[in-house]
């Protein structure tokens, strides 16, 4: 997955959970500077990864169903005032 | 559409407060209009959509800022809702209970003030996530476990002042709470236990300190604002051995409970173990429209097909046991040979498991600490719906397991949904978690589940089963069935309120405790 990150624009395969994707890199990523992110995942992916960017992005996103278990989804995300001292 | 206010309260004198709200915390910190729009309950039950709508939110970063508040709140009468993190989404986020409140937003006071791993605790503020403590004690390398609940976004301190459990031997967070910071309405602050006591070194080490132990009234409840608290750590064990056991029959769970009580009791099993249904644990990592594309809960036939796919059970029993091998061994064969006589089960270590994703790959994390977000995984079983936790709590006996299950399962499925349960193992009680999956963006779901939820409340009430936690919504439903003595217990929360609160501007209506001013305008 890392080697994956490496590359923008490349797509990355994700299973369930996005934590490991959001360790791995974009945490820190979307602290540093703005993003547009798109997925084809399903709705828990796309829920969890827009509560985590919220946390210090503002965010504006899209999501279109495209089967009955799979959304296509965008976000475009910009860095905001870091939380804490 | 305008933010709504709280009862008693117009526009001016509101946008006084928060006036005053930036001049302490900074214009940034204070969310008003659009703003304040992530306050919101992700997985709202109810249909007005005033329901639980914040006004605004204000974040404060240090306990000096909070006591300035919480005095400019009692000058306005401005309810002030308060949040740790505001991640508790099962049970409505960081929505209010009274439509207009400010939310009170604590994530900003996010300082991990210290780990101590010769004794085994944190001191952490609000705001800390499990996956920031877990960081902070991997970075450092310290040989601390943490216990966490499912969401690793959630607060430390917020789901421990919830009663929220975990899965190691330190499942009880609440219980394993040591030590509090509490700023309480007058904005006087309050140590508790040995905090107390000028020079103490033992506010995380020994709970009671002297005089009546009161941290327990700041858990669940709108009596004061915690600022810190300190949890007590696992120290890492010298081995760890996680295993699934699963159980191919409804029935099963009546027997596998019996055996859970007495391997609990003579403390066989270590840990807060889960015992976990068929659907709950395949929708981690599958949809039902792989399975089946008919209307209502699956079939029994569907059911047997899921089990043999993805190698579990109608139940599913994970727990882990910690220590040396030669303490785990002997444990071990206790554990097996308590189930060995039940018809069809299975035993199961991490290597016996090939499929990824797998339950027990991904519960051996959670049972060792480390936080995670795959739980979610749930709400994808009918495409990416809300959720809803229904958690009545009962003895470890196999006659009340199965008869919840058949309570809950029962209505569960007749109002068309597919039940999701788990029985969580504590040291003399199981919470029976059920969650509920629904279409949050269907009017007449939302009706089904708001109707489903109060009759599950009143049929498990009757026959003397109550909730230990619960969503906004809930909160006096669930109130009002520990009625013991004419509502003795909720007449004497009003009472403390009253005398600690005399404004009620903290979090009204949080466990179904109103102040005075609002015990009737803030119900309706």
């Amino acid at each position: 997955m890392a080697a994956d990150w490496a590359h923008a624009g490349r797509p990355v395969g994700v299973h369930g959970d996005v934590t490991a994707v959001w360790n791995d890199r974009l945490d820190r990523v979307t602290r540093e500077r703005q993003l547009l992110i798109s997925g084809v995942t399903a709705y828990s992916f796309f829920f969890c990864l827009k509560v985590l960017v919220s946390e210090h992005s503002a965010l504006s996103e899209r999501a279109v169903r495209v089967g009955r278990d799979l959304l296509y989804w965008t976000m475009y995300t910009t860095p905001r005032v870091r939380y804490g001292t | 559409m305008a933010e709504p206010l709280p009862p008693g309260l117009d526009n001016e004198r509101m946008a006084g407060a928060l006036d005053r709200f930036r001049r302490i915390v900074g214009q940034e910190w204070v969310f008003a209009g659009e703003r304040a729009a992530s306050y919101y309950d992700p997985y709202t039950i109810a249909n007005d959509p005033n329901a639980h709508k914040a006004h605004a939110a204000v974040a404060p970063a240090s306990t000096e800022q909070v006591q300035e508040l919480v005095k400019v709140a009692n000058e306005h009468l401005v309810p002030l809702w308060t949040v740790s993190r505001g991640k508790n989404f099962a049970y409505g986020g960081a929505a209010p209970v009274l439509t207009g409140s400010v939310v009170l937003d604590l994530s900003r006071m996010n300082r991990i003030i210290e780990v101590n791993e010769q004794f085994g605790y944190a001191l952490v503020e609000p705001g800390v996530s499990y996956f920031d403590l877990y960081k902070y004690i991997q970075d450092r390398g310290l040989k601390l476990w943490l216990d966490v609940p499912d969401p690793g976004w959630g607060s430390v301190m917020g789901n421990a002042l919830d009663h929220g459990v975990g899965y190691t031997p330190y499942g009880d967070h609440f219980g394993m709470q040591c030590g509090m910071e509490v700023v309480l309405a007058s904005g006087e602050v309050v140590r508790t236990g040995m905090g107390a006591m000028p020079g103490n070194n033992t506010w995380q080490l020994f709970k009671y300190g002297f005089g009546p132990y009161v941290d327990g009234m700041f858990s669940q409840s709108n009596f004061g604002v915690v600022t810190k608290m300190g949890i007590w750590l696992m120290r890492e064990p010298p081995g760890f051995r996680p295993y699934l056991i699963t159980f191919p029959r409804e029935e099963d769970i009546e027997p596998v409970v019996e055996m859970v009580r007495s391997l609990r009791l003579n403390n066989v099993l270590q840990n807060a173990a889960t015992i976990r249904s068929l659907v709950l644990d395949a929708a981690l990592f599958s949809t039902k429209s792989q399975y089946y594309s008919g209307a209502g809960p699956i079939p029994d036939s569907v059911a047997r097909q899921i089990m043999a796919d993805q190698e579990i059970g109608m139940w599913n029993f994970c727990g882990a046991l910690y220590g040396p091998p030669a303490i785990t061994d002997v444990l071990w064969a206790a554990t097996r040979d308590a189930f060995a006589s039940i018809p069809g089960v299975r035993f199961y270590f991490p290597e016996d498991r090939k499929r990824r994703p797998d339950i027990l790959i991904h519960r051996s994390d959670t049972m060792r600490g480390i936080p995670k977000l795959t739980e979610f995984g749930f709400l994808n079983w009918n495409g990416g719906g809300g959720h809803v936790g229904f958690s009545p709590v009962s003895p470890i006996t196999g006659k009340d397991a199965i008869k919840q299950y058949r309570m809950v399962s029962g209505r569960v499925r007749e109002a068309g949904f597919d039940y999701m349960g788990l029985m969580a193992v504590g040291f003399r009680e199981l919470h029976h978690v059920t969650v509920i999956v629904y279409d949050q963006a269907n009017p007449r779901e939302r009706e089904k589940l708001d109707q489903l939820f109060r009759l599950m409340v009143r049929e498990a009430a009757a026959e003397g089963y109550g909730e230990y936690r619960t969503h906004i919504h809930y909160m006096d439903t669930i109130a009002n069935t520990y009625s013991w003595n004419n509502h003795a217990l909720l007449r004497m929360h009003q009472t403390i309120k009253d005398a600690l609160d005399p404004n009620g501007i903290l979090s009204p209506g949080k466990s179904g405790i109103w102040p005075k001013r609002l015990r009737e305008a803030g119900k309706r």
